[in-house]
């Protein structure tokens, strides 16, 4: 069994679901981020459901950090919906709570 | 895989020591977690202290592996565990360059100088050591 695995759903009207299951680290974040970059064009918005995420370090924080940072640049909206404690955590950690949109739920995160 | 210290005595705790090598590469470093998390249940360490344990270990390894400068094929990554009395020392350590050091405003570093009590940088002799040090709350039984 992977211990990580991503996927992407097609919600309509320029709305992308991106579901990330396992550990997202050193060795995985490459991965998400050949699945994110071609969504973030201008006018999408990109959810990325990690609630099932169970570990997150700073290589895959840089993956979300650089996703909301190339979304901002380029007229695009990410959020993050992973309110467990291992990717809030992280966040915390490395003080960039503010840096990203979070959302409790992907619906929530989908409707603005 | 546990080495006893050798002048200890049967009466006091004897620290205990375990030590990991791992291949150079970033997907071997879940095996240092592993590691970690075993070690951090058997000293009673709380959940929310182990999972900080693990990721502590990681960005470790990651100051290591996510390096320009470091890590070509076949070379080593050593990784001790050592219970000292009311505190775990894990250091890691590599063969790299005498002027190899950590970037400090790296978020790696960040977060790991938020996760332990003590984090020193040595390089010495073609190898670099990163040893960090975690208070612990519950002694060992």
């Amino acid at each position: 069994m992977d211990r990580f695995a991503v996927s992407v759903a097609d919600s309509g009207d320029d709305r992308y679901v991106v579901t990330v299951r396992g550990e997202l680290d050193m060795a995985t974040a490459d991965r998400l981020w050949t699945q994110l970059e071609p969504l973030l064009e201008p006018q999408t918005l990109v959810v990325l459901d990690g609630t099932e995420v169970t570990f997150l370090d700073s290589s895959g924080l840089r993956v979300l950090l650089q996703a909301g940072n190339r979304a901002t640049s380029g007229g695009a909206t990410f959020r993050l919906v992973a309110p467990q404690q291992a990717v809030q955590r992280v966040l915390d950690l490395a003080g960039t709570k503010d840096h990203l949109q979070t959302r409790q739920t992907v619906d929530a995160a989908l409707a603005g | 895989m546990y080495e006893d210290n050798p002048g200890g005595t049967e009466r006091l705790p004897k620290p205990r020591t375990v030590v990991l090598s791992i291949p150079a590469d970033r997907e071997q470093v879940v095996l240092v977690r592993s590691v970690a998390g075993h070690i951090a249940a058997r000293l009673g360490l709380s959940v929310a202290e182990l999972t900080d344990l693990r990721l502590a270990v990681d960005e470790a390894c990651g100051l290591f592996l996510l390096s320009p400068g470091f890590g070509s094929a076949g070379e080593l990554l050593e990784c001790r565990f050592e219970e000292l009395p009311g505190a775990l020392s894990v250091t890691v350590s590599a063969p790299a360059p005498a002027a190899a050091q950590p970037d400090v405003e790296d978020i790696g570093w960040i977060m790991l100088s938020a996760l332990v009590d003590e984090l020193t940088w040595k390089g010495e002799s073609g190898v670099a050591r990163l040893t960090l040090v975690k208070h612990l709350s519950v002694q060992d039984s």
